[in-house]
């Protein structure tokens, strides 16, 4: 038994939390197929996202897309997310999107509204 | 000396939800916050590591988990990942018991209970079956048993 928890101590003392890191993520949506005047925004596994909240995202009229950027802390290599039109999910067949994080830790996605 | 029931067939009952709650301990919930060699990839956790968001989410459970978040979130996914290895091989089965038996308490009264009794079920299932392998050991079907009876001879 001793040698056991003489084990479990140097294991623990050698192995310990995950690092995390700042990664910058900035979303960016095509506005084709989003209603005029709708809020939109994005819902995520990662804080500051999260699926029940809001990260509202603002309309770029010169690339007509819907663009935000955010902060997250993680030790993932990636997260999911899912955009968001006036409250409601917008309808995306096989689940959630999920990004790769890029190893410069700041990664840009474009998406297209129901669309992987 | 793990006990032994009068018939084996007892012993096998008792063996597969041992076997069933050591996989699911091992293999998933504690694979995902425990870095153990099956763990997901892309959650990038180094081997014996635990997941960067355990200890944040332990610091919440209040009083000494606050003061020592880190130990607490370790040995939370050590009993769950090592333990549930050491529960299905039914090797030191009565440590492995204590140490799912506590770590299900705890998620069951500190992180689940304001959701509501209807949450605390997984954790409390998982719980009573660490209860009995602390009690009775592997039975006639763990390593513990074949070094037994070794020992024996």
């Amino acid at each position: 038994m001793k040698y056991i928890l003489s084990a479990l101590f140097a294991a623990l003392c050698i192995s310990c939390v995950q690092p995390a890191h700042v990664q910058s993520v900035t979303f960016s949506l095509d506005a084709e197929g989003v209603p005029r005047g709708s809020i939109v925004a994005v819902r995520g596994s990662d804080r500051p996202l999260s699926w029940d909240t809001d990260t509202i995202m603002e309309f770029d009229s010169i690339s007509n897309r819907y663009i935000c950027t955010v902060k997250i802390v993680t030790g993932y290599k990636f997260t999911e997310y899912k955009y968001v039109i006036n409250g409601g999910f917008e309808s995306l067949a096989g689940g959630n999107r999920r990004l790769s994080f890029d190893e410069s830790r700041r990664t840009i996605v474009v998406d297209r509204l129901n669309r992987h | 000396m793990p006990l032994t029931l009068p018939h084996w067939s007892q012993d096998a009952a008792l063996t597969l939800p041992r076997l069933v709650c050591g996989y699911f301990m091992a293999f998933d919930f504690g694979s995902q916050k425990f870095g153990m060699p099956w763990s997901d990839p892309d959650l990038n956790l180094g081997f014996f590591e635990v997941a960067f968001w355990f200890p944040n989410d332990v610091a919440e459970f209040g009083g000494p988990f606050a003061l020592f978040p880190v130990f607490f979130a370790w040995m939370g996914g050590f009993s769950e990942a090592v333990g549930g290895l050491m529960l299905m091989a039914g090797f030191q089965t009565r440590l492995a018991g204590l140490l799912i038996f506590v770590t299900m308490l705890v998620a069951a009264f500190c992180q689940q209970m304001q959701n509501g009794y209807w949450n605390m079920l997984p954790a409390l299932g998982f719980s009573f079956i660490a209860w009995y392998a602390m009690v009775l050991g592997s039975g006639r079907f763990g390593l513990d048993h074949l070094i037994a009876k070794k020992m024996k001879k």
